[in-house]
């Protein structure tokens, strides 16, 4: 008997050993899947037949360029956000960040919408201009360019560098810092020598990472990067869908997959030196404005991301509670269209399947996160354990959701959480590793010492001191599902549909001004869990 | 500390319950004598779907299944990927660009449906009757009279210094009524395409993905012109004011979209297929069309509303050549890029 009990009872006691080949299933067996056809008539010969024709080369050159462009311009306007929620404090602040939910939240359709109603041709800051010094055309014309599309990502994606950059400053040692003060060194050399060494790392990761949410985008580049224009997604989609040739679209994934990876690799590389050991980190407290210099900058920031950032997303409110006439021409101001989505037979159950879903796909992806973090902790090294928890974000769910529709035969919901899921849990691995990271070793020692068993320690003892991290992450997942359509566009489930399907068939089906009352909702939940979060998780 | 684990626990539980409920809502019973595949617009609570499915249950006693994979692509490519073990017995969608594909992939069955001599000779897309048509709708360049005052007068024309930017197109790698025009441009250019879409390309102000956002962009004011179908005259005639959006005539001629249905080969409910694609081509189905696809009907008599008036049918259609499609594609990709 003991022969069968021992290694089980081995298993049970390295949690890590059963959940991480497990996490690794549900995120290997799709891509696998996803992958097969490529051996149709040869995996070479496929290859071969991808790498010979024009519009592939041509689609990565385009899809590198704007990814590396609009990263470049997503840092430029996300340093000076992130130095001000690491050093300063100002009212508004929690709103400022807040507004990282946006990139993980706002599905690109919405964030495409609010640029032309804002920066179009007939938007809003045209009308004002041409009404204000009589143009005769449009002044702003930007927008159906390579510039257009890296505005529209860089603006969309300013957050992400702004919150990881922000994070790394604020826990930057200050005693290094105070210490170089101390020894005569100036303000500006401070800052060259001790603070941006620290921060570095963080601006690298979250370079690596704009640059791939960048180059998997779909819609932003198709509508604004002229006619004709074509990146790897885009070719990706033609081959698979009018063409009908999977080895072909397979052939575009995986070079398209590959090509992420390496961006993931140097993601990884500076994601693990921003997640160090932080236990002789000591927060330093955000100060008020020093000087009025600092607050007249301060000012100028604040109104540049009103008027180029905030303008989109409110000109999506705008139009949503904009009644139109017969002849479409805006009839004055209203809550009709939220009326009239609210009755929408079907509503409620969208309302119900979005919180099952993002309540499922949170669940797997904070209970992947904490497994990982806690196996994590004990592996070193080893290019699976470094890459296993980071590969999800070079994947892009589309392929995931194919993979697992080739993989079992039909759409099912629980594949789809699975896919919401993996695409979170790297971000929700983040909010924890954090904790767990802190968390001092010897009480799981402690307890392991007191006869707790490894189980027993991981559950009594990392478990609850890790919760509130857990919390963290669990939200953040539930907010990216609750966001997410992707999965379930690209393999519908009959009969179920949630708030973000819902926005889509409304954009659809040509119905703007309810779908943006849709997006306003969606946006509202999303961004109030993340300032729920953020309040929780101490940041004011 | 002793209330932590038992919220930890409570909160497991929770998910777990979110967990077991999610997965016993999507298994389903097999229950449906007849699995029918159509696209997203035809099957949405605005679209033929929710009328006429009924209307045949009800006539019929057959308990339908419709089962969405996306739009008209993917209902195709869904069958292709099923063809050795075929799960849907009838295909909604397939229109004359997407039937040499499907008949090539051999996943369609003939069958000629009762009521067919009452479809006109034109919309007849196949002589075997693997595809019944069953709608019907001209492209055409969609015209916003307040914001445009000279409107131009044929495809030509289009390329004038006078229309730079003022044209929203669909990509078409991505969009049907995309690939519809660059088959348009094809069959009245034939060797001279890459040359028409090079002068074409200032004129275009942004190619996009679907139809839905194109057209978004030209209500919302965006460009005063736009790749769209007769009947959407129609359609602003019936829920706004008629006469700002207007259907453009070009003396070139204009390309008819035909939407056909069919049963898949080696279906599991075949008799019930047929009873579909009959019912297809009665009154009852065909005069839903109007006002929820859009599209003509393709059965001739059937009464259209008042607000059709606004739809004229184009006095030359064309004929385009589906086959050579995917190289006209390529042709104008090619074009467009390599200015």
């Amino acid at each position: 008997m003991t022969s069968v009990k021992a290694p089980l009872a081995r298993l049970a006691a390295r949690p890590g050993a059963v959940l991480f080949p497990a996490f690794g299933l549900i995120l290997l067996v799709p891509l696998a899947a996803a992958f097969i056809p490529i051996f149709d008539g040869g995996a070479v010969g496929n290859l071969k037949r991808a790498f010979s024709d024009p519009r592939f080369l041509r689609s990565f050159g385009y899809g590198v360029s704007q990814a590396a462009a609009s990263a470049a311009l997503a840092a430029v306007v996300g340093l000076p956000g992130a130095f001000l929620l690491a050093k300063r404090r100002f009212p508004g602040k929690r709103i400022l960040s807040a507004l990282s939910a946006v990139p993980f939240c706002v599905p690109p359709l919405i964030i495409a919408i609010g640029f032309v109603l804002y920066y179009g041709r007939e938007g809003f800051l045209n009308r004002t201009l041409q009404s204000a010094f009589g143009f005769s055309e449009p002044p702003i014309r930007f927008l159906y360019s390579f510039a257009g599309v890296v505005m529209a990502h860089g603006f969309y994606n300013f957050p992400v560098v702004m919150r990881l950059v922000g994070d790394a400053w604020a826990s930057a040692p200050k005693r290094h810092e105070d210490a170089a003060r101390l020894l005569g060194a100036s303000e500006a050399r401070v800052f060259m020598t001790v603070t941006l060494p620290s921060i570095l790392p963080a601006l690298g990761a979250a370079l690596s990472l704009v640059f791939l949410m960048c180059f998997y985008s779909f819609v932003i580049v198709l509508l604004f990067g002229g006619p004709g224009v074509g990146t790897p997604e885009v070719e990706l989609y033609r081959a698979a869908r009018f063409e009908f040739d999977r080895p072909l679209a397979s052939s575009f994934a995986l070079v398209e997959t590959l090509v992420a990876m390496l961006a993931l690799a140097a993601y990884g590389a500076f994601e693990r030196r921003t997640v160090g050991d932080r236990r002789d980190a000591e927060r330093s407290v955000p100060s008020r404005f020093r000087n009025g210099g600092e607050v007249f900058a301060s000012f100028l920031y604040g109104a540049f991301i009103v008027v180029c950032f905030v303008g989109p997303l409110a000109s999506i409110f705008v139009e949503s509670i904009t009644i139109r006439t017969a002849a479409r021409s805006a009839g004055g101001f209203g809550w009709g269209n939220y009326a009239s989505l609210f009755a929408r037979k079907g509503f409620g159950a969208a309302i119900v399947n979005t919180i099952l879903l993002g309540l499922s796909s949170a669940a797997l992806a904070a209970a992947t996160g904490f497994a990982l973090s806690v196996g994590l902790k004990r592996t070193r090294s080893g290019i699976v354990s470094r890459l296993l928890p980071l590969l999800p974000l070079g994947v892009s769910s589309v392929v995931l959701a194919y993979g697992w529709n080739a993989a079992i035969g039909r759409p099912s919901v629980l594949a789809i959480a699975m896919v919401q899921a993996v695409s979170a849990y790297p971000f929700a691995l983040r909010a924890i590793q954090s904790s767990v990271g802190l968390s001092d070793e010897r009480y799981a020692e402690a307890a392991r010492s007191l006869g707790s068993s490894r189980l027993g320690a991981t559950l009594r003892v990392r478990l609850p001191m890790a919760a509130p991290s857990i919390a963290s992450g669990f939200a953040l997942a539930f907010a990216m599902s609750a966001g997410d359509a992707n999965a379930m566009i690209a393999a519908p489930v009959s009969g179920f549909e949630t708030l973000a399907l819902l926005l889509f068939r409304l954009a659809g089906a040509y119905r703007l001004d309810e779908a943006c009352a849709a997006a306003v909702i969606l946006a509202l939940a999303t961004g109030s869990i993340f300032f729920l979060k953020d309040a929780r998780d101490g940041l004011s | 500390m002793r209330t932590r684990p038992v919220s930890i626990k409570g909160g497991l539980a929770v998910l777990f319950a979110a967990l077991v409920a999610l997965s016993s809502s999507c298994v389903k019973k097999d229950e449906a004598q007849l699995v029918i595949y159509a696209y997203d617009s035809f099957a949405s609570e605005w679209g033929p779907g929710p009328i006429v499915i009924p209307a045949f249950e009800a006539a019929t006693g057959i308990k339908v299944e419709l089962v969405v994979p996306g739009d008209a692509g993917q209902v195709l490519a869904k069958a292709i990927d099923e063809k050795k073990k075929p799960i849907a017995d009838v295909i909604i969608g397939i229109d004359g660009n997407l039937l040499p594909k499907a008949l090539s992939a051999g996943v369609l069955a003939p069958y000629a449906p009762r009521g067919r001599e009452t479809i006109p000779r034109k919309l007849v897309l196949d002589d075997e009757w693997r595809l019944t048509p069953y709608d019907w709708s001209s492209f055409c360049i969609m015209w916003d009279s307040e914001k445009l005052a000279v409107p131009p007068a044929s495809l030509e024309a289009l390329t004038g210094p006078e229309y730079a930017k003022k044209l929203i197109l669909m990509d078409p790698r991505t969009s049907t009524p995309g690939l519809g025009f660059v088959a348009w441009t094809a069959a009245i250019y034939g060797d001279g395409l890459s040359d028409y879409w090079k002068r074409l390309s200032p004129s275009i102000l942004t190619m996009s993905p679907g139809w839905d956002t194109g057209y978004g962009l030209f209500t919302a004011g965006e460009a005063p012109l736009v790749i769209s179908y007769t009947t959407s005259a129609a359609y602003h005639a019936e829920y706004e004011t008629a006469g700002r959006y207007k259907a453009l005539e070009f003396p070139e001629g204009h390309p008819i979209q035909i939407e056909g249905a069919g049963i898949v080969a080696k279906a599991r409910h075949r008799k019930a297929a047929e009873a579909f694609i009959d019912f297809m081509l009665t009154p009852e189905f065909q005069s839903a069309l109007p006002t929820t696809n859009w599209m003509y009907p393709a059965v001739e008599g059937i009464a259209l509303p008042a607000s059709y008036e606004y739809s004229r049918i184009p006095g030359k259609t064309l004929t385009a050549n589906a086959a050579g499609l995917d190289d006209a594609v390529k042709t104008v990709l090619d074009a467009l890029q390599n200015r």
